[in-house]
């Protein structure tokens, strides 16, 4: 059984990888020292000499409470290793991953993993103070050891200065806080942390990335791109970048939305869905794939930054941003009530068992690296407004046309199949499922269920190039 | 039950009493159409934690830590506010589960030995 790793053992495990598999990985030595010193190293994995491809950030240990970050990151990478130095695919309780897949992963996209973003916060919370989430810089704390931390998933460039960018009404200690003894506590400027920067210098080193996933516990989701607002695909003016709106963000249902481009959000959206699929198939848990602000708005935060980069800077690649919220408030032993889910990974059967379920969706992740630089698909959203049946391997759709034929798709291309086909074939599952519900309520679930279908068949198919 | 995650005598419940200082992991009630901003002036630590579903119909349960100040406030002011927990104690026992020790990986001469399934 694995127990959690202290970061002496995240870096030893990089060195291990690094000495094992010299043709497969190498480390990246970060440029910012922590506050207490350390130094942090990423993890370069794929073939050399492939700067063009596609490449996929992935980030751990950002919030020091939440044990187990590092450790599914550190066994993510370590996994991939071994099955491509193997010539061999992976499986993960019911989620398989073909040879194939992971063929994929190293020959035709980058893959950076930096398992543990804060580790003195990592070890603070280990030794000292377990529910520890911020960094350790007592640069704000005036020597109070209350007010000694800062959050650093509320201290990047993204509406950082949130009183200025958001309605007071959304000011809560989840939006982010200028109070050093709040747990959100953004820092004194935007990117004043060395961690921040760290990461912001792995964005900047890999003008390819395309796809960023940052991992935290515990509310069991998968959050995608805006976590500010309410997405909005109508407005362009609606943005960020316009100063007419500071002071109007963060309340929902309200006149602001975040403007997204349809096909972005298609792209998040089916991105999403695919890791949280992976995930679900392991162990049969429910996670929720749901934009970002359906926790609670935020400002400062990595996912969002990661977005937002080639909006406030022309120029820079298209990142999208995920974060993982790893396990549920149900987890733990089974005593009354439950142990704190933040560290109930110090279990060593929930360790594995929430390795063995969140290291699938980190494949998927990488799997969708290369996928989203496809080309769209020239399908006719129309044709699939009457469904009949659906293959799930091939992706083929059997659907009356307008001449009131059954009429057939071609497959769809391999690498398309997990934007579509699953998330189709996921909610067939589900209008099954409803099947017998009697009166009207089961009417309107089966007609909701519809409706995704054909939403789904319309869009997802035509994933937009990034 | 993991070893040491519990302790009998530990006060917990809707009706458990409280010492300022101590910071508790809650659960705080919310009706239907409450957000978590109406607790805005409690101050709550609730980041990266969920709103789970109560037992009654559209009731949730917010997961929080608060002081004992902060559960008596909010139970004066009729908010229902289940303690599930001492949480720096409860940090205590969890940081005795884990390794602690020295590194099992020397330096890189070994490594994890790997999740998935080899198929």
């Amino acid at each position: 059984m694995a127990t959690i790793m202290s970061t002496a053992e995240i870096e030893s495990a990089l060195v291990f990888f690094e000495t094992t598999y010299p043709a497969l990985c190498h480390r990246v030595e970060l440029p910012n020292k922590t506050i207490e010193n350390r130094t942090c190293h990423a993890l370069h994995l794929g073939l050399p000499n492939a700067p063009d491809h596609a490449a996929g950030l992935v980030i751990g240990g950002v919030h020091a409470r939440e044990w187990g970050g590092p450790d599914i990151v550190v066994n993510f990478a370590g996994d991939l290793l071994r099955a491509y130095s193997n010539a061999k695919g992976l499986q993960y309780g019911g989620q398989p991953f073909s040879a194939a897949d992971i063929k994929q992963i190293f020959e035709q996209t980058t893959l950076v993993v930096f398992p543990c973003v804060n580790p003195d916060g990592v070890e603070y919370s280990h030794n000292t103070v377990a529910l520890w989430r911020k960094n350790r810089n007592a640069a704000s704390s005036g020597g109070q050891a209350n007010r000694i931390g800062v959050d650093i998933n509320r201290n990047y460039d993204f509406l950082w200065d949130y009183k200025r960018y958001f309605d007071s009404a959304a000011w809560a200690t989840s939006l982010a806080s200028d109070d050093p003894s709040i747990e959100t506590f953004h820092g004194a400027a935007p990117f004043s942390e060395p961690e921040t920067r760290n990461v912001k210098w792995l964005m900047d080193t890999y003008p390819s990335l395309n796809m960023f996933l940052d991992l935290h516990s515990y509310t069991g989701d998968v959050l995608y791109n805006w976590g500010d607002d309410d997405n909005q695909n109508t407005d362009p003016s609606l943005n960020f970048l316009n100063a007419a709106f500071d002071g109007q963000r963060g309340i929902l249902n309200s006149g602001y939305g975040e403007f997204i481009p349809h096909g972005d959000e298609l792209v998040s959206v089916g991105a999403a869905n695919a890791i949280r699929d992976a995930m679900d198939a392991t162990r049969g848990r429910s996670y929720e794939a749901k934009q970002g602000v359906g926790l609670y708005p935020t400002a400062g935060t990595s996912d969002d930054y990661a977005f937002s980069r080639h909006l406030a800077q022309p120029g820079l690649a298209k990142i999208h941003g995920f974060v993982v919220e790893f396990n549920f408030a149900s987890d733990g032993p089974a005593a009354h009530p439950p142990t704190d889910p933040f560290l109930a990974t110090a279990d060593p059967a929930l360790l594995d068992q929430t390795l063995l379920e969140v290291i699938p969706g980190l494949i998927a992740f990488a799997l969708q690296v290369k996928r989203i630089t496809l080309p769209p698909l020239h399908f006719v959203p129309s044709q699939y407004l009457n469904i009949v049946y659906m293959n799930p391997v091939t992706g083929e759709i059997w659907y009356i046309g307008g001449d009131g034929k059954i009429h057939k798709t071609p497959p769809i291309p391999d690498p398309y199949r997990t934007l579509a086909g699953n998330e189709i074939w996921r909610l067939v599952g589900a209008y099954e499922s409803l099947a017998k519900l009697p009166g009207e309520a089961g009417d309107v679930a089966r007609d909701g269920i519809l409706r995704s279908i054909q939403l789904v068949a319309a869009g997802a198919m035509r994933p937009v190039k990034a | 039950m993991a070893r040491g995650t519990r302790v009998a005598a530990e006060a917990v419940g809707f009706d458990a009493p409280v010492k300022d200082e101590t910071l508790y992991r809650v659960r705080v009630d919310l009706s239907p159409h409450e957000t978590v901003g109406i607790l805005g002036s409690f101050h709550l630590d609730y980041c990266c934690m969920p709103q789970e579903r109560a037992p009654e119909p559209g009731r949730r349960r917010l997961h929080a830590y608060a002081s004992g100040a902060t559960v008596a406030a909010m139970r004066k002011a009729g908010r229902r506010v289940e303690v599930m927990a001492d949480a720096h104690a409860e940090g205590r026992r969890m940081q005795k589960l884990i390794a602690g020790g020295a590194d099992r990986f020397r330096g890189g001469k070994q490594g994890p030995e790997g999740v998935g399934t080899l198929i």
